[in-house]
């Protein structure tokens, strides 16, 4: 499985590639996922000058067609639609996935938000925030982590509201908690370098939230948006032992002493309910498919 | 102190679904691998709390109506003296329900002539015993299942096990669920807990606002008191953009309720339990006695 989650983040950081020029290439020898469908919906006139470049990247980079390639041993029950789209429908940052529409959106404003606000600096944010915390970029974390890592992390988790609602997989407990559990786990089948930049860009989006947006609420579907952060880099510690250098400074002592268990939980559920639907030829190709490139890491 | 002997009784009563439990319980049911047990408080305050418990034949009500589930090795259920109202579960440590909580629970409960609010429902001081004990054993032998049986559980395990509490306390009638289910968020409610982001369980208050979000979800009609609908949004109360999410005209796979419905379906009906014996159990009217 390393690969294939491996996969998935080059997707999406080639997508973000802010330097990238040219149209990408796809893998020749490993077909589209057929039952995901994808769309690049244009922005909206009065939007262009805020998200029109960064819609035409994703389209020029191929992100979708991507994922798709990245999805291709997994098989789906039903069609998924995958967009990146502008949401006006929300008062915040979001991405979301419904599966009424079986629909995973993408949204610019949560790409822009994620570019423009995680991932600059507290002294170069575009306009001051309400702080209820620390936020903006964590001195720790580079631009192109918070980037990556913040992107690749709120894809999978909407990926992860897709398969297991497609997959009609069981899930006890909060829907929402096992979205983020799931990208978590995810996130560390790329290996090391790869896990740690996922980790830190998600731990450092979550982060920012709260001290932008503030703690969240008690009543809400979603975890506080602190305990989304540690939520992420526990698991992440848990499946990744090169991660411990973070969990000392970002966790506590007691939290870091579940975070073994944690993950084995992930991974227990993810050996009973996801294996199945797997195919392992194809997987193999995926497999030799690239992760990351260098110019992806100069944001 | 009769009210910690009602509640014990009632907690399993409830608990295990159903009636004229006496000579059920005298023939005893080995199937599940459960075994049960009473240990002597050496204080001697709880002794009488103890006593009524095992007078009641609290565990062995709870053996019965887990005696469908088939596990494979043994699950010891135990009543005991703590040191604390609780004590952290642990892989392949008893489950014990602790003579310290049930006193607790004794002495924060509303006086016997007296109610206490939740939103605009009323809980009375039976049911504020009643419930967190029904909860509390459920809670706590879903997490040992959970590790027995390998159940494949996505996010926070505590709410997994809060989320197969729930849906068992309303599976047994809508008065006994509606008593258990009002007295458990009481004491979810009412607990003193600080934010901890860091905290491996999620917030006290959190598992409060899920739990009335699987009971909204089961029956929005009969908890309705905790929908702040048409009227101004008072403390205690399931805020209206969550209840929303929860609640459905229409049995759905989207609410929480639906959720666990269909996880409980497939991770343990299908594969665990034995539904013949099932059905027997659930035709018990536990309450009878009580």
């Amino acid at each position: 499985m390393k690969r294939l989650v491996a996969a998935v983040a080059l997707s999406v950081v080639a997508g973000l590639t802010a330097s990238g020029s040219g149209l990408a290439q796809l893998a020749p020898d490993i077909p589209l996922n057929p039952k995901v469908r994808i769309r690049y919906e244009p922005v909206s006139e009065s939007n262009t000058t805020r998200y029109g470049a960064l819609a035409k990247r994703l389209q020029e980079r191929m992100v979708l067609e991507r994922f798709s390639q990245v999805l291709s041993p997994l098989q789906l029950k039903n069609d998924l639609l995958v967009v990146t789209a502008e949401c006006p429908d929300y008062k915040y940052p979001n991405s979301d996935y419904r599966g009424d529409l079986r629909r995973l959106r993408m949204c610019y404003e949560m790409l822009d938000f994620i570019e423009n606000g995680a991932a600059v600096p507290p002294n170069r944010q575009p306009k001051p925030p309400r702080v209820f915390g620390p936020y903006a970029l964590h001195p720790e974390v580079t631009r192109a982590e918070a980037i990556l890592g913040g992107w690749v992390g709120v894809f999978l988790h909407e990926a992860g509201h897709a398969v297991f609602d497609i997959q009609k997989i069981p899930r006890l407990g909060k829907e929402e908690d096992a979205a983020e559990q799931i990208a978590a786990f995810i996130m560390l089948q790329f290996g090391p370098e790869v896990s740690r930049i996922m980790v830190k860009g998600s731990y450092n989006l979550w982060r920012h939230m709260n001290g932008f947006f503030g703690p969240g609420i008690m009543s809400g579907v979603h975890s506080m948006n602190l305990q989304r952060s540690h939520n992420y880099l526990c698991v992440g510690y848990g499946g990744e032992p090169s991660l411990k250098d973070l969990a000392d400074r970002w966790l506590s002592e007691a939290r870091k002493a579940n975070c073994p268990g944690e993950f084995k939980q992930a991974q227990l559920a993810f050996r009973k309910t996801f294996v199945k639907y797997i195919d392992e030829d194809l997987m193999k190709k995926v497999k030799g498919m690239t992760i990351f490139r260098r110019d992806d890491l100069k944001l | 102190m009769r009210a910690i002997v009602s509640a014990g009784a009632l907690a399993l009563a409830i608990a295990w679904a159903a009636a004229a439990a006496a000579p059920a319980v005298a023939q005893g049911a080995k199937t599940s691998n459960v075994r049960i047990s009473y240990e002597e408080p050496s204080d001697p305050n709880l002794r009488p709390v103890s006593e009524r418990l095992k007078q009641r034949q609290v565990l062995e009500r709870l053996e019965k109506f887990l005696s469908p589930l088939r596990l494979p090795r043994e699950l010891v259920v135990r009543a005991a003296q703590c040191g604390g109202i609780s004590l952290p579960p642990r892989a392949g440590q008893p489950v014990t329900l602790c003579f310290e909580f049930v006193d607790q629970l004794e002495q924060q409960a509303p006086p016997p002539d007296d109610v206490e609010t939740l939103g605009a429902a009323f809980v009375t001081r039976n049911m504020a015993i009643v419930g967190p004990v029904v909860h509390s054993l459920l809670h706590d032998v879903a997490l040992a299942v959970f590790e027995i049986l390998e159940i494949p559980v996505w996010g926070n395990i505590v709410d997994g096990a809060d989320h197969v509490a729930a849906f068992l306390m309303l599976q047994f009638g809508p008065d006994v669920a509606q008593k258990t289910i009002f007295g458990t968020a009481l004491y979810l409610n009412k607990l003193d807990e600080s934010f901890d982001p860091q905290n491996v369980k999620p917030h006290v208050l959190q598992r409060y606002y899920n739990i009335l979000c699987m009971a909204v979800g089961h029956d929005f009609v009969r908890y309705a008191a905790l929908i702040p609908y048409k009227r101004a949004e008072e403390p205690g109360d399931l805020p209206f953009e969550r209840a929303a999410r929860c609640l459905s005209f229409e049995p759905s796979e989207y609410t929480e309720y639906g959720k666990v419905r269909q996880a409980f379906v497939a991770l343990f009906l299908e594969e665990y339990v034995d539904e013949v014996l099932m059905k027997e159990i659930q035709r018990i009217d536990w309450l009878k006695e009580d």
